[in-house]
């Protein structure tokens, strides 16, 4: 079984970007390349290949469900892991974004302690899979 | 008995009776005067008929009596003068007035008014006779004997006597007849006068009647106009009234048709008042918007009030979003069979649509929140935990008390959101089926470290041997534990335990939360589950929660079909409890786990 080490962050939020770079780099010590946009994701998902991507929900331009489309288009990134982070709390939309084939959804708030143990327990449980 | 006041109580009745009867009893008593009346005055016709042929007899009685006399007294004359002349013209004088009294004397047969006088004439028919045989004697006596011996026969004074016998029969007779008359006649007087009274007060007594009659029917007519107009009055300010009320108000009966609408019916289905008019409620709405209200109907027939909303697709004209009640029309009649129902509908569109932008807005804010929150949550968290380096003593208690109040903004954005959600109905319950006691379990494991903090301990107390099932939503089901334990948790004493118990009661699984804390203050608990009941509230403990918790546990359970409740603990503290519906054969007994048969305290955290 592979060892999680590189990770993609596609997050518009300045703010909640380097806070989820510092919990997944200082706490969780994995390998994260940040993007700002989907744009900016797309173009740069190759060169760094991750094993796995985070994918925020609401951005401008590619939203999050667009950009899983853009990747499962691609034959490099079809087959990458996506995990969502969203604000969005109502259960139907947890379960929609699911429904997208989305490894699973993790909401904001998040404690950011415990997010990496997060991330490398759903991880886990794609390798088994 | 009849006393006078039971007779005048009896009147007063009479007046309270009711139109028809009272006009019948009038009448028929009118009418039985009238003939009581009738009847007298013929019978008193009758007797003074009687009484008329009495006195005619009377009458004629003496007038033949005072002929006979005449004629005896004259045919005496004739035979004494002939006895005195011889002479043949007296002879004849004689014979003629002898044949009168023989003419006269049969009118004495006719009888008289009562036996004495019967008597009297036939005793004057045998004087009259005795008178005729003198008479003849006499006139023989001067054929064959001459004047003298006629002469000696008068001087004989026979003659005298009887015709003075025959004046005193007839007197006697003719005063008793006399007599007879005047009584007739005070009788005839007296007949008269009563049958006058009589018939006098009996019409005037039947005539009153008449008039009360009367009376009564004119006043009954005047009280059914005035009543018509006031009716019809009364009914149109009601229709005003209907008409302007900006909701649909109808009557529709038993077989599903509008007797009465108001003009929102019109103005808002866009039909014509004799297009609605017992119109079928189905062919008026369609037959698929009907189905969907059919078993409202049959609810509201079966004599039951109902409330609902209802979006009413019109077609082209969109969607009516209507509050509807229905009321059964209940009479004393009727009490069987409702014979009809009255509808109020009310055009919530605008209510809907406030209600659609408020959900909405609660649902964007607690989008936008949750953004900054993240940023803040995280920054915190990394800070507190000393991943960017340790912090000074001071620092790191201020970052502490920012972690938790922004943990408390989190929750307070989470139940925000719940409670919206409860409240517009949108919360959806995932039904699986569960086995509370690891329902409980869950809850107690995931509050543990909060439990450790203020130092509580936890223990659980299982149903004995059985494995309780339940039919619910297991995450949301875990929350209401969670938050009846934290509270448990927050509000007791450092050192105290938090007694969680599991109870079969009546099918129902009973599911209780104890503390020994300070317990809830009376003002506070009566509305402990409102929304934000411990607003006012200035304990600082309290103060950390969302004042939202209970309210949520409270719909989440009653969602599920159970209740949820709070006593005081005797010696201190509290107790909260919830009851959920044993689901069908979820109460197994647990052969196969191990802590069946213990029944006893497994403490935990």
């Amino acid at each position: 079984m592979q060892a999680l080490e590189r990770i993609m962050l596609v997050e518009d939020d300045p703010d909640i970007r380097t806070v989820v770079v510092m919990a997944l780099e200082m706490v969780g010590g994995l390998q994260v390349e940040a993007c700002e946009s989907g744009a900016q994701a797309l173009e740069k998902v190759a060169a760094w290949a991750p094993q796995l991507v985070l994918l925020d929900v609401m951005m401008p331009g590619m939203n999050g469900p667009e950009v899983l489309g853009a990747f499962r288009a691609r034959a490099d990134t079809s087959a990458i892991p996506v995990i969502f982070l969203t604000a969005k709390a109502q259960e139907s939309e947890i379960q929609a974004l699911r429904d997208l084939g989305a490894l699973d959804v993790i909401p904001k708030p998040f404690d950011p302690m415990t997010l990496t143990d997060a991330v490398r327990a759903l991880w886990d449980r794609h390798q088994k899979a | 008995m009849a006393t006078p006041a039971s007779l005048w109580k009896k009147g007063i009745r009479l007046l309270s009776l009711s139109f028809g009867v009272k006009i019948n009893f009038i009448l028929g008593l009118g009418l039985a005067i009238l003939i009581a009346v009738g009847s007298i005055a013929l019978r008193s016709v009758d007797s003074l008929v009687d009484a008329s042929s009495e006195e005619n007899h009377a009458f004629s009685a003496i007038s033949s009596l005072e002929r006979v006399v005449g004629a005896v007294r004259r045919a005496e004359s004739a035979a004494r003068k002939y006895a005195l002349t011889g002479e043949a013209t007296d002879l004849s004088r004689y014979r003629s007035a002898r044949s009168l009294v023989i003419t006269t004397r049969s009118e004495l047969d006719m009888g008289g008014s009562s036996i004495a006088q019967d008597h009297r004439l036939s005793q004057l028919r045998t004087v009259v006779g005795e008178s005729l045989d003198r008479f003849d004697e006499l006139s023989r006596t001067r054929q064959q004997s001459g004047a003298a011996a006629a002469a000696a026969l008068v001087r004989g004074g026979r003659s005298d006597e009887a015709s003075l016998r025959m004046q005193i029969l007839a007197d006697q007779f003719r005063d008793t007849e006399m007599r007879t008359l005047r009584n007739l006649a005070m009788e005839t007087r007296l007949i008269a006068d009563n049958t006058s009274f009589l018939v006098f007060w009996g019409l005037a007594f039947a005539f009153a009647l008449l008039v009360w009659a009367m009376l009564i029917i004119h006043r009954h007519q005047a009280g059914r106009l005035s009543a018509e107009a006031a009716l019809k009055a009364s009914e149109a300010q009601l229709r005003l009234i209907t008409n302007a009320v900006p909701a649909l108000i109808g009557y529709v009966n038993r077989d599903g048709r509008l007797l009465f609408h108001n003009r929102a019916f019109e103005q808002w289905f866009g039909r014509s008042e004799s297009e609605l008019r017992e119109r079928s409620l189905a062919s008026l709405m369609g037959e698929v918007e009907y189905a969907k209200v059919a078993s409202q109907v049959g609810r509201v027939l079966a004599g039951e009030s109902t409330s609902f909303d209802f979006p009413l697709h019109m077609g082209s004209r969109g969607i009516l979003h209507l509050s509807v009640q229905l009321v059964p029309r209940l009479e004393e009649a009727a009490k069987e069979r409702v014979p009809g129902f009255y509808a109020l509908a009310t055009d919530i569109s605008a209510l809907k649509e406030v209600n659609r932008l408020k959900s909405e807005f609660v649902t964007t804010v607690s989008h936008e929140l949750r953004t900054p929150l993240t940023s803040i949550r995280g920054s915190l968290g990394l800070l507190a935990a000393g991943v960017t380096g340790a912090l000074p003593d001071k620092a790191r208690q201020l970052v502490q008390i920012a972690v938790q109040n922004c943990e408390r903004l989190v929750r307070l954005v989470n139940d925000i959101l719940d409670s919206e959600k409860m409240l517009s109905g949108k919360m959806e319950l995932k039904i699986t089926r569960i086995d509370v006691a690891a329902l409980v379990r869950r809850a107690i494991t995931e509050t543990e470290g909060y439990a450790r903090q203020h130092g509580v301990t936890v223990q659980l107390m299982e149903a004995g041997g059985k494995v309780l099932q339940v039919m619910g939503d297991n995450d949301r089901l875990l929350q209401v534990v969670i938050n009846l334990l934290s509270n448990a948790c927050k509000f007791s004493p450092q050192g105290g335990v938090v007694e969680v118990a599991l109870r079969l009661e009546a099918g129902q699984v009973m599911v209780s939360v104890a503390n020994r804390g300070p317990g809830v203050p009376k003002p506070l608990q009566a509305r402990l589950f409102e929304r934000f009941a411990q607003l006012d509230s200035t304990d600082a403990q309290r103060r950390a929660g969302t004042g939202l918790g209970l309210n949520i546990c409270k719909s989440i359970i009653e969602h599920h079909g159970g209740r949820i409740g709070f006593a005081e603990r005797e010696g201190g503290g509290s107790l909260f409890h919830f009851t959920l519906q044993l689901a069908a054969d979820g109460g197994a007994d647990a052969q196969q786990d191990s802590r069946s048969g213990q029944a006893g305290q497994q403490p935990v955290g």
